[in-house]
């Protein structure tokens, strides 16, 4: 998986938050949400 | 002179030898000689000691083949440890060495007492035995010493204990070991509560796991440890060559497995899902196909929820909104994560 750029707090229950991720490099990132690993996608910048 | 006189007497005083000074000249003699024996004895028995330990060694590290020394024992492990708890509440070990199975370390316990008695292995737990009884339990108890205890159960209590020393010997290399190896020096862990009747997920426990352990990595290795043929079977998460995960299974009874606890270290988030979680990643899929994913979003402007430097994604259940986001190079991102369900916990991590 290479290595995290952003570990999001974690939010229990009904709510928001807001992740300020700061910027990124042109590229394809990999996001999850780390308590179910199988609910993932690409970031893709450019 | 008298001075002479004087200074003669005193040298005939110093050189007189006192009636009691062959005694006390043997008794120092025999003490000189005692203290050099029981030197003696202590410098065999470290020396012993130290050609056991040694030996012993050569017996753990090597293929298995036991390597006995000068001194020590000719000891065979037996496939079950015959334990002999009697009415005194002594504990007495028919033979020292076990050999572990397939399935863990079999111990036998016979109490010949006229009360019932209380079995423990130090740190697994115990059982019990009726004045009489003889029963064969089997323990996942890892190679090495282990500590047995023997109590009589009395109304007061478990009345006077006694232990002993079980050596588990692997020579078959059966054992994998699953101890967590947390750097941080910090674990947590949970246990599964079902209810009578609750069902579990077939198949390969080592599958089940990889399916069903949240916060697994896809470059995690995932593998059976403890002993192979194990009733519950232990599942270790191996991440960057440490343990930082365990998971145990316990079957429901009709063949399926469910969580009998989940352990990891500090900073790791192992839980147990019902929905198949997998291993996070695009698991051997290249990454360009993703590109299919975000074909939709792409299609939108730079101001939808998933296209732009302020983005929005939800959780719920066990998915997200959407598996594309598409924002600017070089500016601020932001997401604004949404959870939809009560008291689920949830996070977003990035990744390259």
């Amino acid at each position: 998986m290479g290595h995290a750029l952003f570990s999001g707090e974690l939010i229990t229950g009904v709510g928001e938050i807001v992740y300020e991720l700061g910027r990124f490099e042109p590229g394809e990132y990999y996001f999850q949400d780390d308590v179910h690993p199988a609910a993932n996608g690409v970031l893709v910048v450019e | 002179m008298r001075d002479l006189r004087s200074r003669l007497e005193r040298i005939g005083e110093r050189v007189r030898v006192a009636p009691d000074a062959f005694e006390r000249l043997e008794r120092t003699r025999r003490r000189h000689e005692r203290n050099r024996r029981i030197t003696a004895g202590v410098v065999a028995l470290s020396v012993a000691v130290a050609g056991s330990l040694i030996a012993f060694s050569a017996f753990r590290g090597g293929d298995g083949v036991r390597t006995v020394g000068s001194g020590g024992s000719n000891e065979a492990p037996v496939d079950v440890a015959q334990l002999t708890c009697d009415a005194s509440g002594s504990i007495t070990p028919s033979n020292s060495l076990v050999a572990a199975q397939p399935n863990g370390v079999h111990v036998a316990i016979s109490n010949t007492g006229d009360t019932p008695v209380s079995f423990s292995i130090e740190g697994l737990g115990g059982d019990g035995a009726e004045p009489g009884e003889h029963k064969e339990t089997v323990w996942q108890i890892p190679p090495g010493p282990a500590t047995v205890s023997c109590g009589m159960i009395t109304d007061g209590g478990t009345g006077v204990a006694s232990s002993a020393t079980l050596e588990v010997v692997d020579p078959n290399g059966l054992y994998v070991p699953a101890d967590l190896e947390c750097a941080s020096g910090e674990a947590y862990g949970s246990g599964g509560d079902y209810a009578d009747g609750a069902t579990g997920f077939a198949g390969d426990p080592v599958q089940v796991a990889r399916d069903h352990v949240s916060g697994l990595e896809f470059d995690d290795l995932i593998e059976r440890a403890g002993y192979p043929d194990s009733r519950l079977p232990v599942i270790r998460v191996v991440r960057d060559g440490a343990i930082v995960g365990k998971v145990t299974l316990r079957d429901d009874g009709s063949g399926g497995w469910l969580d009998d606890s989940v352990e990891g270290c500090s900073g790791t988030r192992f839980g147990w899902s019902v929905e198949p979680t997998g291993v996070s990643g695009p698991m051997g899929q290249p990454m360009n196909a993703w590109d299919a994913l975000c074909a939709t979003v792409r299609a939108g402007d730079g101001n939808s929820v998933h296209n732009g430097a302020d983005l929005r994604v939800d959780g719920r259940d066990a998915d997200l909104d959407t598996s594309c986001l598409i924002a600017p190079a070089g500016r601020p991102l932001t997401i604004l994560f949404g959870n939809l369900d009560d008291g689920v916990p949830r996070s977003i991590s990035i990744y390259r």
